[in-house]
Protein backbone atom coordinates (compact mmCIF):
# COMPACT_ATOMS: atom_id res chain seq x y z
CA UNK A 1 0.00 0.00 0.00
CA UNK A 2 1.39 3.35 -1.04
CA UNK A 3 0.25 6.73 0.11
CA UNK A 4 0.31 9.42 -2.54
CA UNK A 5 0.49 13.09 -1.76
CA UNK A 6 -1.48 14.98 -4.39
CA UNK A 7 -1.35 18.76 -4.70
CA UNK A 8 -3.94 19.77 -7.25
CA UNK A 9 -4.74 23.16 -8.76
CA UNK A 10 -8.49 23.02 -9.29
CA UNK A 11 -8.77 26.13 -11.42
CA UNK A 12 -6.11 24.89 -13.83
CA UNK A 13 -7.05 21.17 -13.58
CA UNK A 14 -3.39 20.54 -13.01
CA UNK A 15 -1.51 18.23 -10.64
CA UNK A 16 1.27 20.28 -9.11
CA UNK A 17 2.70 17.38 -7.15
CA UNK A 18 2.08 13.64 -7.06
CA UNK A 19 4.51 11.89 -4.76
CA UNK A 20 4.35 8.34 -3.39
CA UNK A 21 5.32 7.55 0.19
CA UNK A 22 5.91 4.13 1.67
CA UNK A 23 4.33 4.95 5.01
CA UNK A 24 1.22 6.84 6.00
CA UNK A 25 3.17 8.78 8.61
CA UNK A 26 5.57 10.20 6.02
CA UNK A 27 2.69 10.99 3.67
CA UNK A 28 0.69 12.80 6.34
CA UNK A 29 3.74 14.80 7.39
CA UNK A 30 4.17 15.79 3.75
CA UNK A 31 0.45 16.67 3.54
CA UNK A 32 0.60 19.12 6.41
CA UNK A 33 3.88 20.55 5.11
CA UNK A 34 2.19 21.07 1.73
CA UNK A 35 -0.81 22.71 3.40
CA UNK A 36 1.54 25.17 5.03
CA UNK A 37 3.24 25.75 1.67
CA UNK A 38 0.11 26.10 -0.48
CA UNK A 39 -2.64 26.81 2.06
CA UNK A 40 -5.73 24.67 2.30
CA UNK A 41 -8.32 27.04 0.96
CA UNK A 42 -8.94 28.45 -2.46
CA UNK A 43 -7.99 26.62 -5.60
CA UNK A 44 -5.25 24.39 -4.24
CA UNK A 45 -6.27 20.97 -2.93
CA UNK A 46 -3.85 18.95 -0.80
CA UNK A 47 -4.75 15.34 -0.16
CA UNK A 48 -3.17 12.00 0.66
CA UNK A 49 -4.64 9.02 -1.18
CA UNK A 50 -3.91 5.42 -0.27
CA UNK A 51 -3.68 3.02 -3.20
CA UNK A 52 -2.03 -0.22 -4.23
CA UNK A 53 -0.98 1.25 -7.57
CA UNK A 54 -1.09 4.45 -9.61
CA UNK A 55 -3.61 2.67 -11.87
CA UNK A 56 -5.98 2.18 -8.94
CA UNK A 57 -5.63 5.84 -8.12
CA UNK A 58 -6.38 6.88 -11.69
CA UNK A 59 -9.46 4.66 -11.72
CA UNK A 60 -11.12 5.99 -8.56
CA UNK A 61 -9.88 9.60 -8.68
CA UNK A 62 -9.59 10.29 -12.39
CA UNK A 63 -10.47 13.98 -12.12
CA UNK A 64 -6.95 14.65 -10.90
CA UNK A 65 -5.39 13.06 -13.94
CA UNK A 66 -7.71 13.59 -16.91
CA UNK A 67 -8.99 16.56 -18.82
CA UNK A 68 -12.65 17.44 -19.12
CA UNK A 69 -12.97 15.71 -22.49
CA UNK A 70 -11.46 12.44 -21.25
CA UNK A 71 -13.64 12.51 -18.16
CA UNK A 72 -16.68 13.09 -20.33
CA UNK A 73 -15.93 10.16 -22.60
CA UNK A 74 -15.45 7.90 -19.56
CA UNK A 75 -18.79 9.02 -18.17
CA UNK A 76 -20.85 8.23 -21.24
CA UNK A 77 -22.00 4.61 -21.68
CA UNK A 78 -20.50 2.90 -24.67
CA UNK A 79 -23.08 1.66 -27.12
CA UNK A 80 -23.27 -2.10 -27.32
CA UNK A 81 -25.50 -4.16 -29.55
CA UNK A 82 -28.60 -5.16 -27.62
CA UNK B 1 -17.36 -17.45 3.98
CA UNK B 2 -16.85 -13.71 4.19
CA UNK B 3 -13.72 -12.59 5.98
CA UNK B 4 -14.73 -10.58 9.01
CA UNK B 5 -13.13 -7.58 10.68
CA UNK B 6 -10.28 -7.38 11.67
CA UNK B 7 -8.52 -8.52 8.51
CA UNK B 8 -6.67 -11.80 8.98
CA UNK B 9 -3.62 -10.64 7.06
CA UNK B 10 -3.33 -7.44 9.04
CA UNK B 11 0.11 -6.28 10.02
CA UNK B 12 -1.04 -2.70 10.43
CA UNK B 13 -1.64 -1.49 13.94
CA UNK B 14 -4.55 0.82 14.50
CA UNK B 15 -3.78 4.03 16.30
CA UNK B 16 -6.25 5.16 18.93
CA UNK B 17 -7.68 8.64 18.67
CA UNK B 18 -5.45 10.99 20.65
CA UNK B 19 -8.36 12.62 22.47
CA UNK B 20 -11.87 12.00 23.75
CA UNK B 21 -14.97 12.51 21.66
CA UNK B 22 -15.74 15.72 23.51
CA UNK B 23 -12.22 17.04 22.88
CA UNK B 24 -12.50 16.04 19.23
CA UNK B 25 -15.70 18.04 18.83
CA UNK B 26 -14.19 21.04 20.59
CA UNK B 27 -11.22 20.82 18.23
CA UNK B 28 -13.59 20.85 15.26
CA UNK B 29 -15.25 23.99 16.59
CA UNK B 30 -11.92 25.79 16.99
CA UNK B 31 -10.80 24.74 13.51
CA UNK B 32 -14.07 25.97 12.01
CA UNK B 33 -14.19 29.34 13.73
CA UNK B 34 -10.51 30.08 13.10
CA UNK B 35 -9.39 30.08 16.75
CA UNK B 36 -7.22 26.96 16.47
CA UNK B 37 -3.80 27.30 18.08
CA UNK B 38 -0.66 25.54 16.90
CA UNK B 39 -1.34 22.76 19.41
CA UNK B 40 -4.74 22.25 17.77
CA UNK B 41 -3.15 21.89 14.37
CA UNK B 42 -0.80 19.28 15.83
CA UNK B 43 -3.73 17.49 17.44
CA UNK B 44 -5.62 17.48 14.15
CA UNK B 45 -2.55 15.91 12.54
CA UNK B 46 -2.68 13.13 15.13
CA UNK B 47 -6.40 12.67 14.52
CA UNK B 48 -5.78 12.41 10.78
CA UNK B 49 -3.07 9.84 11.52
CA UNK B 50 -5.48 7.73 13.56
CA UNK B 51 -8.08 7.84 10.80
CA UNK B 52 -5.48 7.01 8.14
CA UNK B 53 -4.34 4.03 10.23
CA UNK B 54 -7.83 2.62 10.47
CA UNK B 55 -8.30 3.30 6.76
CA UNK B 56 -5.24 1.20 5.99
CA UNK B 57 -6.88 -1.64 7.92
CA UNK B 58 -10.19 -1.14 6.10
CA UNK B 59 -8.41 -1.24 2.75
CA UNK B 60 -6.81 -4.52 3.77
CA UNK B 61 -10.17 -5.93 4.76
CA UNK B 62 -11.72 -4.85 1.47
CA UNK B 63 -8.84 -6.42 -0.43
CA UNK B 64 -9.47 -9.70 1.35
CA UNK B 65 -13.02 -9.47 0.03
CA UNK B 66 -11.61 -9.07 -3.47
CA UNK B 67 -12.16 -5.33 -3.85
CA UNK B 68 -9.50 -2.85 -4.92
CA UNK B 69 -10.12 0.25 -2.86
CA UNK B 70 -8.37 3.56 -2.54
CA UNK B 71 -8.56 5.66 0.59
CA UNK B 72 -8.32 9.23 1.78
CA UNK B 73 -8.70 11.30 4.90
CA UNK B 74 -10.78 14.35 4.03
CA UNK B 75 -8.79 17.37 3.00
CA UNK B 76 -8.53 20.13 5.56
CA UNK B 77 -10.20 22.56 3.17
CA UNK B 78 -13.29 20.46 2.54
CA UNK B 79 -13.51 19.54 6.22
CA UNK B 80 -13.54 23.21 7.22
CA UNK B 81 -16.10 23.95 4.50
CA UNK B 82 -18.33 21.23 5.90
CA UNK B 83 -18.02 22.37 9.52
CA UNK B 84 -18.68 25.97 8.53
CA UNK B 85 -21.71 25.14 6.38
CA UNK B 86 -23.39 23.57 9.39
CA UNK B 87 -22.14 24.98 12.72
CA UNK B 88 -24.13 22.32 14.61
CA UNK B 89 -22.09 19.57 12.98
CA UNK B 90 -19.60 17.89 15.31
CA UNK B 91 -16.21 16.71 14.08
CA UNK B 92 -16.67 13.29 15.66
CA UNK B 93 -19.99 12.84 13.87
CA UNK B 94 -18.64 13.44 10.37
CA UNK B 95 -18.99 10.09 8.64
CA UNK B 96 -16.81 10.83 5.66
CA UNK B 97 -13.74 12.16 7.45
CA UNK B 98 -12.19 8.84 6.44
CA UNK B 99 -13.28 7.32 3.16
CA UNK B 100 -12.55 4.34 0.96
CA UNK B 101 -13.72 4.11 -2.65
CA UNK B 102 -14.45 1.05 -4.74
CA UNK B 103 -15.31 1.35 -8.43
CA UNK B 104 -16.96 -1.82 -9.67
CA UNK B 105 -16.67 -3.19 -13.14
CA UNK B 106 -20.21 -4.46 -12.87
CA UNK B 107 -23.93 -3.87 -12.69
CA UNK B 108 -26.35 -2.49 -10.12
CA UNK B 109 -26.84 -6.07 -8.92
CA UNK B 110 -23.09 -6.37 -8.40
CA UNK B 111 -23.27 -3.15 -6.43
CA UNK B 112 -25.97 -4.64 -4.18
CA UNK B 113 -23.84 -7.72 -3.70
CA UNK B 114 -20.78 -5.63 -2.82
CA UNK B 115 -22.82 -3.64 -0.31
CA UNK B 116 -23.99 -6.82 1.41
CA UNK B 117 -20.48 -8.25 1.56
CA UNK B 118 -19.02 -5.07 3.03
CA UNK B 119 -21.76 -4.92 5.65
CA UNK B 120 -21.17 -8.54 6.56
CA UNK B 121 -17.41 -8.11 6.78
CA UNK B 122 -17.78 -5.29 9.31
CA UNK B 123 -20.69 -6.82 11.23
CA UNK B 124 -18.53 -7.47 14.28
CA UNK B 125 -17.66 -3.78 14.72
CA UNK B 126 -18.89 -1.94 17.83
CA UNK B 127 -21.65 -0.24 15.82
CA UNK B 128 -23.68 -1.68 12.96
CA UNK B 129 -22.98 -0.41 9.48
CA UNK B 130 -25.21 2.32 8.06
CA UNK B 131 -26.16 2.26 4.39
CA UNK B 132 -26.82 5.38 2.35
CA UNK B 133 -28.18 4.25 -0.99
CA UNK B 134 -28.14 7.28 -3.27
CA UNK B 135 -29.32 5.53 -6.42
CA UNK B 136 -33.09 6.05 -6.24
CA UNK B 137 -32.73 9.40 -4.50
CA UNK B 138 -29.50 10.94 -5.80
CA UNK B 139 -27.81 13.93 -4.23
CA UNK B 140 -27.84 16.61 -6.95
CA UNK B 141 -27.31 13.90 -9.54
CA UNK B 142 -24.69 11.99 -7.55
CA UNK B 143 -25.45 8.29 -7.34
CA UNK B 144 -23.59 5.64 -5.36
CA UNK B 145 -24.00 3.33 -2.40
CA UNK B 146 -22.19 4.39 0.74
CA UNK B 147 -21.67 1.97 3.61
CA UNK B 148 -20.50 3.61 6.81
CA UNK B 149 -18.66 1.12 8.99
CA UNK B 150 -17.28 1.65 12.49
CA UNK B 151 -14.00 -0.21 13.02
CA UNK B 152 -12.22 0.88 16.20
CA UNK B 153 -15.33 3.04 16.88
CA UNK B 154 -14.29 5.40 14.09
CA UNK B 155 -16.65 5.98 11.17
CA UNK B 156 -15.29 5.08 7.76
CA UNK B 157 -17.35 5.72 4.66
CA UNK B 158 -16.97 3.01 2.01
CA UNK B 159 -18.16 4.41 -1.30
CA UNK B 160 -19.25 1.74 -3.75
CA UNK B 161 -19.77 3.05 -7.28
CA UNK B 162 -20.32 1.49 -10.65
CA UNK B 163 -18.02 2.69 -13.40
CA UNK B 164 -20.76 4.85 -14.87
CA UNK B 165 -21.67 6.37 -11.51
CA UNK B 166 -18.01 7.13 -10.91
CA UNK B 167 -17.61 8.59 -14.39
CA UNK B 168 -20.59 10.87 -13.81
CA UNK B 169 -19.20 11.96 -10.42
CA UNK B 170 -15.68 12.63 -11.71
CA UNK B 171 -16.98 14.90 -14.46
CA UNK B 172 -19.32 16.68 -12.03
CA UNK B 173 -16.47 17.21 -9.57
CA UNK B 174 -14.31 18.55 -12.35
CA UNK B 175 -17.02 21.10 -13.17
CA UNK B 176 -17.01 21.95 -9.46
CA UNK B 177 -13.27 22.52 -9.59
CA UNK B 178 -13.79 25.03 -12.37
CA UNK B 179 -17.04 26.69 -11.30
CA UNK B 180 -17.14 26.39 -7.52
CA UNK B 181 -17.38 23.49 -5.14
CA UNK B 182 -20.86 24.54 -4.08
CA UNK B 183 -21.91 22.40 -7.03
CA UNK B 184 -21.36 19.33 -4.86
CA UNK B 185 -23.92 20.58 -2.41
CA UNK B 186 -26.59 21.68 -4.83
CA UNK B 187 -25.74 25.37 -4.59
CA UNK B 188 -25.14 25.64 -8.31
CA UNK B 189 -22.09 27.07 -10.02
CA UNK B 190 -20.51 30.40 -9.15
CA UNK B 191 -21.88 33.01 -11.56
CA UNK B 192 -24.45 30.61 -13.10
CA UNK B 193 -25.37 32.97 -15.94
CA UNK B 194 -21.77 33.24 -17.14
CA UNK B 195 -20.97 31.53 -20.44
CA UNK B 196 -19.91 27.93 -19.94
CA UNK B 197 -16.97 28.50 -22.21
CA UNK B 198 -15.82 27.43 -25.62
CA UNK B 199 -15.60 23.76 -24.64
CA UNK B 200 -19.40 23.65 -24.63
CA UNK B 201 -22.10 24.47 -27.14
CA UNK B 202 -22.22 28.15 -27.99
CA UNK B 203 -24.56 30.18 -25.81
CA UNK B 204 -24.73 27.71 -22.95
CA UNK B 205 -24.37 29.08 -19.45
CA UNK B 206 -22.70 27.33 -16.56
CA UNK B 207 -26.07 26.85 -14.88
CA UNK B 208 -27.49 25.22 -17.99
CA UNK B 209 -24.53 22.84 -18.29
CA UNK B 210 -24.96 21.76 -14.69
CA UNK B 211 -28.72 21.23 -15.13
CA UNK B 212 -28.10 19.12 -18.23
CA UNK B 213 -25.47 17.03 -16.44
CA UNK B 214 -27.69 16.45 -13.41
CA UNK B 215 -30.45 15.31 -15.77
CA UNK B 216 -28.01 13.04 -17.57
CA UNK B 217 -27.50 11.15 -14.29
CA UNK B 218 -31.14 10.00 -14.45
CA UNK B 219 -30.61 8.64 -17.95
CA UNK B 220 -27.46 6.80 -16.92
CA UNK B 221 -29.40 5.22 -14.07
CA UNK B 222 -32.20 4.25 -16.46
CA UNK B 223 -29.62 2.62 -18.72
CA UNK B 224 -28.03 0.73 -15.84
CA UNK B 225 -31.44 -0.65 -14.85
CA UNK B 226 -32.21 -1.59 -18.43
CA UNK B 227 -28.89 -3.43 -18.55
CA UNK B 228 -30.21 -5.65 -15.75
CA UNK B 229 -33.31 -6.42 -17.79
CA UNK B 230 -31.19 -7.19 -20.84
CA UNK B 231 -29.01 -9.49 -18.75
CA UNK B 232 -32.09 -11.35 -17.64
CA UNK B 233 -33.33 -11.66 -21.22
CA UNK B 234 -29.94 -13.04 -22.30
CA UNK B 235 -29.84 -15.49 -19.38
CA UNK B 236 -33.30 -16.82 -20.18
CA UNK B 237 -32.39 -17.12 -23.84
CA UNK B 238 -29.15 -18.93 -23.02
CA UNK B 239 -31.10 -21.30 -20.76
CA UNK B 240 -33.37 -22.22 -23.64
CA UNK B 241 -36.41 -20.46 -22.16
CA UNK B 242 -36.43 -17.13 -23.98
CA UNK B 243 -39.04 -14.57 -22.96
CA UNK B 244 -41.93 -13.76 -25.31
CA UNK B 245 -40.83 -11.82 -28.36
CA UNK B 246 -42.98 -8.83 -27.48
CA UNK B 247 -41.30 -8.67 -24.05
CA UNK B 248 -37.87 -8.61 -25.69
CA UNK B 249 -39.02 -6.00 -28.21
CA UNK B 250 -40.35 -3.85 -25.36
CA UNK B 251 -37.03 -3.93 -23.50
CA UNK B 252 -35.04 -3.22 -26.64
CA UNK B 253 -37.37 -0.36 -27.49
CA UNK B 254 -36.79 1.21 -24.09
CA UNK B 255 -33.05 0.82 -24.55
CA UNK B 256 -33.27 2.67 -27.87
CA UNK B 257 -35.40 5.41 -26.30
CA UNK B 258 -32.90 5.82 -23.49
CA UNK B 259 -29.97 6.00 -25.89
CA UNK B 260 -31.80 8.58 -28.00
CA UNK B 261 -32.52 10.67 -24.90
CA UNK B 262 -28.85 10.45 -23.92
CA UNK B 263 -27.70 11.53 -27.36
CA UNK B 264 -30.13 14.46 -27.31
CA UNK B 265 -28.93 15.62 -23.92
CA UNK B 266 -25.27 15.26 -24.81
CA UNK B 267 -25.97 17.11 -28.04
CA UNK B 268 -27.22 20.02 -25.96
CA UNK B 269 -23.85 20.16 -24.22
CA UNK B 270 -21.90 20.08 -27.45
CA UNK B 271 -19.18 18.20 -25.67
CA UNK B 272 -17.85 16.55 -28.76
CA UNK B 273 -15.88 19.74 -29.12
CA UNK B 274 -14.38 19.59 -25.65
CA UNK B 275 -10.67 20.07 -25.83
CA UNK B 276 -8.31 18.28 -23.51
CA UNK B 277 -7.39 20.27 -20.45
Amino acid sequence: MNHYLIVFDRAESHVIRCEPFGTREAALTARFDAEREFGHTGDIEVVVLGARSPEALARTHSRYFKGLGQLFRAAVPTEQPA
Amino acid sequence: MTERWPPASSTVTCVPLPCSGRQLNALGKRLADGTAANADIDLFGQVAGAYQAVLDQVERQLRELGFEATTRVKTTGTLLDKLRRDPRLKLGAIHDLAGARIVLNGTLDDQDSAKARVMDAFASCPRPAVVKDRRETPSHGYRAVHVIVFPEKMPVEVQIRTQLQNGWAQFAESLGDLWGRGLRYGMGPDDPDAPAGRAFAEGLTRGQVVDIWVGFSDLVYDMERLELELTEVRALTDAGTPPASDTVAHVLGRVRECRDAMRARLGMLGLSTVSEA
